[in-house]
């Protein structure tokens, strides 16, 4: 098995402290990215927090819609909590705070504006520890004669290791990704030797 | 040198009344901290951060913000302060596995001819009280910065807290 890269000559170093983990490029409804449980790159029990770029398009014909998931698959009521802002460009900044069955990453541009997409990153906050889990999201989307801008801190209430993240345009799991969509995963390290 | 370098990480094993980071390398362009954080107040569903540059505690200090908690929503600047804003973190008002989130960047901080950027993004999704703040901070200082201090006003920082200092480069 090969040893991570801040492990030279079996010393641990400091390295590159954001790691590439994926490039994910989904055309289904659905996305789930796993953590490999192997001690190697894709072993998310290393990492303090995870860094998710998206860059999405949904198949409806809509102009846009939100692009929705989950961690470790959890769909229950009432297991996320969110504070978010935002602003269509034409009204004031509006702040909401509610609690779902799901997380909330931000805004994808759909099909009928195909030229445009929404972008997004996405913070997943100290994976491993025995906390709520938090997501930061900054997401804006501009579609020529629209866009929105999105500010949101959420929770996840569960106290487990985020294993896995669940990503998809909607709710229903309905809606495909459209190629050229890309999301890059990274994981941050902290700090590991004096 | 890697592009983005771990410099320190703090992980409070017990309360503190604040995190330091001291003799900060002067190799970098940029630096980013990256926190969870919870302050040991009893009650409080938000107690303000705090943050000074080495030991600059004069009035140097200058922000703008924009906020939301549940449907309110603002914004405001304020300074000259003596103390470097940065938001909101949960205390004793929500549950205990509930921790702020805190992203904070500061910009070119080894330049001696200006004073410095800092940007941040804090917030709580908590179910009971939440809150959200994206902000921008300047200090009036032309000297470059070699240490950071984290505080609240009259609580600890509380175990189980983290905070990680990282340094960027552009090569």
């Amino acid at each position: 098995m090969a040893d991570p890269a801040y492990i030279v000559d079996g010393v641990l170093t400091d390295g590159e402290a954001w790691v590439p983990i994926s490039s994910s490029t989904p055309t289904s409804t659905l996305l789930t990215l796993s953590s490999t449980n192997d001690g190697q790159v894709g072993d998310w029990s290393q990492y303090l927090d995870l860094v998710a770029i998206v860059y999405a398009q949904g198949s409806v014909a809509q102009e846009w819609e939100w692009l929705k998931g989950a961690v470790n698959n959890d769909y229950t009521n009432d297991k996320y909590a969110y504070q978010l802002v935002y602003t269509d460009g034409n009204a004031s900044v509006i702040g909401v705070k509610a609690t779902t069955n799901e997380l909330y990453y931000g805004y994808t541009v759909c099909a009928n504006e195909s030229d445009y997409w929404g972008g997004m990153v996405v913070d997943f906050h100290d994976i491993n520890s025995g906390k709520f889990k938090s997501i930061q999201t900054r997401s804006a989307a501009d579609w020529g004669d629209g866009g929105r801008m999105y500010l949101n801190s959420q929770v996840y209430m569960g106290q487990e290791p985020i294993t896995s993240i669940q990503m998809h345009v909607g709710s229903s799991g309905s809606i495909n990704f459209i190629s050229g969509t890309r999301i890059d995963l990274f994981g941050v390290l902290p700090r590991m030797v004096a | 040198m890697a592009v983005i370098e771990a410099i320190a990480t703090h992980y409070l094993e017990a309360d503190a009344n604040s995190v330091e980071f001291t003799s900060i390398p002067q190799t970098y362009e940029h630096l980013e901290v990256r926190c969870s954080l919870r302050s040991t107040n009893a009650t409080a569903e938000g107690v303000n951060n705090w943050m000074i540059v080495g030991s600059d505690s004069a009035s140097n200090y200058h922000m703008h913000v924009a906020y939301a908690s549940g449907t309110a929503e603002g914004g405001w600047p304020a300074g000259p302060d003596t103390k470097m804003t940065l938001g909101q973190t949960t205390g004793g008002g929500n549950p205990t596995a509930n921790y702020t989130t805190l992203v904070v960047y500061i910009y070119d901080y080894t330049v001696n001819n200006s004073g410095k950027t800092v940007q941040f993004l804090a917030g709580q999704g908590c179910q009971n009280s939440a809150n959200l703040t994206f902000g921008g901070n300047y200090q009036d200082n032309y000297t470059t910065i070699s240490g950071l201090t984290f505080y609240f006003t009259s609580d600890k920082v509380a175990r189980g807290s983290v905070f990680s200092l990282y340094g960027m480069n552009s090569s």
